[in-house]
């Protein structure tokens, strides 16, 4: 055989490789190119979000509402409600909750714009954090009740934060054995979705519920995981709750060197974290309880 | 005849081959072809427009062209046009801008070069005009001003600056010159402050000797004149040691000002120089960005890359449902 011809399959080969690669690229479906408008609105979403993480919290509400100015330009309703509730979270964490609440409305109360469901359901969800945080339980309640039903399985993935909303809200009724149970099912479904801060949020309900049952082992059981979750995420405001948490259990168990340590980290985050209210609270408690 | 045969046989035979292995490469070369053609937004149209400024510094071809702050075109050639009849020449600048956005400049809309920040690049941009003029049509003017430079800036900061500095000067060699009233009116104040202790003490003592030796007028009139000569020849020695110091220290004065004077200068002809090379460094610089993300954008945009990156989209905070206020808020409900 001469050497051409042994060459040939593999010529043939390459040539068909190629036909096939070039098939493929011509069959894959070109990108649309994302217009220069939008590429600023999401550039200052990420801008405002690279604020929010460095705890900037003013800078992040100014980039959030440029964000939102040029979605506002484009009419891109998604990208509106996006940023209307990074906003609403922004401003909680500046403490201006009738500035968040007035965000969220824009999506819940729009007669004009027609909001994805699925931002429907989280800006109802965000109500309801907010309404729960002012002790509003009668209110909290009606704007879970729109969360649930505008949150549709399968695209929905708030099942679990839902049902911790829940769960504070018989928390708050006194309600504790409704309450464990709802953190329970909350804890299984967050721990299904992988949804860390979550799992540490129904620990955290578990654990005070499990307190009011006087079931105190297996509260301080919860608390603790919850804890150990916080602290893998660097959580301060987590971190000095389960801490509280836990001083509460240890004072009820009549542990009082351990309620007392638990104390003593507490206030040592609280002053750590600049939070005055918590720290009088906590520096109180240590002088009360030697 | 037999050999030529097998010849023009074999000939016949290697053409297809040699078309299935340049196909491939040709087909290659055009798509890379296409996909230039289509980065530079060959297939765009795009219409010229024009101004005219005395010079051309600042500008350079390829300048983005932006209205609304979004690019919407670049400067694609900068000529000089003769002058005619007793009028000087002008600078005419081209602007390639998209068709597609002539709808947002008006007829009596504005150019004007400037700095996007004062480190970032030129720009022309185009105030759009009012709404009542007419969209701007091809090969059509636009008023041209510029904004003041780093280098203008520098001067016009200069030209504050040099009275009070030739003010300053003045009143240095006020001080230096002898005989002056500064000079004067400074020994003077020099003298009376040294001598303000010595005076108080002596004064103290001649009190508390007065108040012993008050029977004995005689003697304590001598101790207070044989002090009094004592504080006098303090007095002259004092004045001499501060006439002798005093013009070294006026001395070390001078020449601190004017080595004050001397770096301020040389600072002033730095900034000068880095002012005029800065915008140089810049605008090669935020051309060479713009290379480099014009090249990873087409490479993101190719197949199969582009089936590897996802599109950019919004960033939504990550929900929380014991989000707080501030730190600690809401405790107390766990």
């Amino acid at each position: 055989m001469r050497r051409s011809e042994c060459l040939q399959p593999v010529c043939v080969a390459l040539i068909a490789a190629a036909a096939l690669a070039l098939l493929g690229a011509c069959s894959s479906v070109a990108p649309v190119r994302t217009a220069p408008q939008r590429m600023q609105a999401i550039e200052a979403n990420k801008q405002a979000a690279a604020l929010f993480e460095r705890a900037d919290y003013g800078g992040a509400v100014a980039k959030y509402r440029e964000a939102l100015m040029l979605e506002r330009a484009i009419e891109n309703e998604d990208g509106i409600a996006i940023d209307l509730i990074n906003l609403s979270i922004a401003y909680q964490r500046l403490g201006n909750r009738d500035a968040a609440h007035a965000a969220l409305r824009e999506i819940l109360e729009s007669p004009f714009l027609r909001f994805p469901v699925q931002r429907i359901a989280e800006a109802a969800f965000r109500s309801a954090v907010l309404l729960l945080e002012a002790e509003d339980v009668a209110a909290a309640s009606g704007a879970l009740a729109r969360a649930r039903a505008a949150c549709v399985e399968p695209g929905c993935a708030l099942t679990g934060h839902l049902l911790n909303v829940q769960a504070q809200i018989f928390l708050l009724g006194k309600d504790f054995a409704g309450a464990r149970a709802l953190a329970e099912q909350a804890l299984g479904i967050n721990r299904q979705r992988g949804e860390t801060a979550e799992q540490a949020n129904s620990l955290r309900l578990m654990g005070a519920a499990l307190l009011e049952l006087d079931q105190k082992d297996a509260a301080q059981r919860a608390v603790i995981e919850s804890l150990a979750i916080d602290k893998g995420l660097s959580q301060p405001v987590k971190i000095l709750r389960d801490l509280r948490l836990l001083g509460r259990i240890a004072a009820a168990r009549e542990a009082k060197e351990e309620a007392r340590g638990y104390h003593e980290r507490a206030l040592a985050v609280a002053r750590a974290t600049g939070d005055r209210e918590a720290t009088a609270d906590l520096e109180r408690l240590v002088r009360d309880r030697p | 005849m037999i050999e030529r045969a097998v010849r023009t046989g074999r000939a016949s035979r290697s053409i297809p081959r040699v078309v299935a292995f340049a196909l491939p490469a040709l087909i290659g070369i055009l798509m890379v072809a296409a996909v230039i053609a289509w980065k530079q937004e060959l297939f765009v149209s795009r219409t010229p427009i024009y101004v005219f400024t005395e010079n051309a510094l600042g500008i350079t071809s390829g300048m983005p062209v932006k209205v609304f702050g979004i690019t919407v075109g670049a400067v694609s050639d900068v000529t000089i046009v003769p002058g005619s009849g007793g009028t000087r020449g002008r600078v005419r600048v081209e602007l390639e801008v998209k068709s597609e956005q002539l709808q947002h400049i008006a007829k009596d809309a504005h150019a004007r070069l400037l700095r996007e920040s004062l480190v970032g690049q030129s720009v022309i941009e185009i105030l759009p005009g009012s709404g009542q003029a007419r969209p701007i049509a091809r090969n059509e003017v636009l008023v041209f001003e510029r904004s003041k430079s780093v280098g203008e800036i520098a001067e016009e900061l200069n030209h504050m600056l040099a009275p009070t500095l030739a003010q300053v000067k003045e009143f240095v060699g006020e001080i230096k010159s002898q005989g002056g009233e500064a000079q004067k009116t400074l020994v003077q104040v020099t003298t009376l402050l040294q001598e303000l202790p010595e005076s108080n003490r002596q004064l103290r003592k001649t009190l508390s000797s007065a108040e012993r030796a008050f029977d004995h007028v005689d003697s304590a009139l001598g101790d207070i004149t044989q002090k009094a000569g004592g504080t006098l020849d303090n007095m002259q020695r004092t004045a001499a040691a501060v006439e002798a110091a005093a013009p070294g220290v006026l001395k070390k004065i001078e020449s601190a000002a004017e080595s004050a004077a001397q770096t301020a200068d040389s600072v002033r002809r730095l900034s000068e120089g880095a002012a005029a090379r800065v915008p140089l460094l810049l605008d090669s610089g935020a051309g060479i960005v713009r290379d480099v993300d014009d090249i990873v954008g087409g490479a993101k945009r190719s197949w199969p890359l582009r089936n590897l990156v996802s599109p950019p989209a919004e960033v939504m905070l990550q929900l929380d449902s014991q989000e707080a206020s501030r730190p600690g808020a809401g405790a107390p409900r766990n």
